[in-house]
């Protein structure tokens, strides 16, 4: 257990950052990071090396993640704006951010604005950007993990990517003015 | 341009096109403004999230998060002991059924002990006066070695009583 | 031939036997009980709420706490007193600036204990408590957390 309790010390910031990008509530990510870490102490002995053992936990806790979020999604009402993500279009016709809205940002503030972004995305977007962008998952292994097409994947990480590039440059604007 | 092509950039910044369709595209992209121009909207975002949760940290102490992970553990490989709520009514009833007569001798042998001790009392006794609440339950663990004793005071809805009394502060 | 009663021997040795008895039972009674006495605050949050400094609670109560069927997740310590109770004294406890648990030492391992809060008593109990066993004392309070005072018996 003392061992254990060691690679929890190690790479429980790394589990939990991933909880808290896409649960996007400190609370909630903190349990099911804590949840995760129980589940792999329960499956350790499935742990054959194939991946690192963080890269192992992350596939847990991100399963985690996505049976809560679809919970929530049951609970949630759907928005017009919501079944408009879903069926696509409004990325299709969004005009080109031609300036980088983070360029001459300090760090802190680009991860302030970043977050407040992320915030703004359906689930189904932000857990596609995270899965791509801060877990490195072809397109084909997010499909797999998130239930759905190769196709459907492409959409809403096109969809995430322009409507971040917009609300960052919105942030921007905003913050100019 | 249409749909279908603004998703080939994206595979392509993604390196998820096979290799001749790649070379196709970044040709395409090279003598097409709007395209390069998308092409250089989605780099920049992908840029923007480099490394964002690099620096996000647990908002809890090291020793505090992994005790909850360890009760987590404990309690998948401690299975729940069977939780004895006293009843007196089920204890009577089991001294007084089936062997009524050895119960009552029993009884009558311990009426006859005499008290020892300046309290009078040789027997634990359990008594509980509930001044203020007329809803307390107890619930009593013998393995555990616990007795709780859960009042109905103060009642959720009397907040502002609760902060008056200052029970924390 | 007249019965031999008890031998004097024996009469002596029984004597004695029921002294130490006595005394043993005795020196039992006068002796301090010790207790530790803990303000708990249980909550499903993470963390207390801004501003206060609690502690998490010891191994020993959470390990305690958790075969009870009491819902909260976590629990914080908010205030902890260590004290002994003499036979015959009262022993009065402030918890908090408006609770306080007074213990009486009715026997070997009874005790009765008085929960007060805002000067007025809430809960008396008398129970057996020996070394180790833990009598808790809660109920709910705002937002869906919960108090409780946990008296724990050291010695």
């Amino acid at each position: 257990m003392a061992a254990f309790e060691e690679l929890v010390a190690r790479h429980r910031d790394r589990i939990y950052a991933r909880a808290y990008s896409m649960m996007r509530n400190e609370e909630e990510a903190v349990d099911l990071s804590q949840e995760a870490w129980v589940k792999g102490w329960q499956r350790l002995a499935q742990f054959h090396g194939e991946s690192s053992f963080a890269t192992w936990m992350t596939r847990i806790v991100i399963n985690l993640c996505l049976d809560q979020l679809r919970k929530h999604k049951r609970q949630r009402a759907e928005s017009i704006e919501a079944m408009d993500e879903e069926s696509g279009g409004v990325e299709r016709q969004m005009p080109v951010i031609t300036v980088n809205p983070t360029a001459g940002l300090e760090r802190g503030e680009l991860r302030q604005r970043i977050d407040q972004a992320l915030g703004q995305l359906s689930y189904e977007h932000r857990t596609s950007l995270v899965l791509h962008e801060f877990e490195e998952m072809e397109y084909r292994e997010i499909a797999k993990t998130m239930g759905c097409s190769i196709g459907t994947v492409m959409s809403r990480l096109f969809y995430a990517r322009r409507k971040l590039a917009a609300l960052l440059a919105d942030l921007k604007n905003r913050n100019t003015v | 341009m249409d749909y279908k092509a603004q998703l080939k950039l994206q595979a392509l910044l993604d390196g998820e096109l096979p290799e001749g369709e790649a070379s196709a595209v970044a040709q395409w992209v090279a003598q097409d403004r709007e395209a390069a121009a998308l092409l250089e909207e989605l780099r920049n975002t992908r840029g923007a999230l480099a490394g964002f949760d690099a620096e996000v940290r647990l908002p809890e102490s090291r020793e505090f998060f992994w005790s909850k992970v360890e009760r987590g553990i404990q309690r998948l490989e401690t299975p729940a002991p069977k939780l004895a709520r006293v009843s007196y009514f089920s204890l009577v009833r089991r001294l007084l059924v089936p062997a009524s007569a050895v119960a009552v001798v029993l009884i009558a042998g311990l009426m006859l002990i005499p008290p020892a001790g300046p309290t009078g009392h040789t027997i634990a006794t359990e008594m509980e006066t509930a001044l203020a609440d007329s809803g307390a339950f107890t619930y009593r663990d013998y393995s555990a070695g616990a007795t709780l004793v859960w009042l109905s005071y103060p009642a959720e809805d009397e907040a502002a009583e609760i902060d008056e009394m200052g029970t924390f502060d | 031939m007249r019965a031999k009663l008890i031998p004097g021997t024996g009469l002596l040795w029984l004597s004695t036997a029921l002294a130490l008895l006595a005394g043993g039972e005795l020196r039992a009674q006068a002796a301090d009980m010790k207790f530790q006495a803990f303000l708990l605050w249980g909550t499903d949050n993470s963390k207390p709420p801004e501003g206060k400094t609690y502690k998490p609670i010891a191994v020993d109560i959470r390990q305690k706490l958790k075969e009870l069927p009491i819902k909260w997740t976590n629990w914080f310590e908010v205030n902890r007193k260590d004290f002994a109770v003499t036979q015959g004294v009262v022993s009065e406890v402030a918890m908090s600036e408006k609770c306080q648990l007074n213990v009486r030492k009715l026997g070997d391992s009874e005790v009765e204990v008085t929960l007060i809060g805002k000067g007025k008593e809430v809960v008396k109990r008398k129970q057996s408590l020996p070394k180790g066993e833990m009598l808790v004392l809660g109920g709910n309070a705002p937002n869906s957390t919960a108090w409780l005072v946990v008296l724990k018996r050291i010695e």
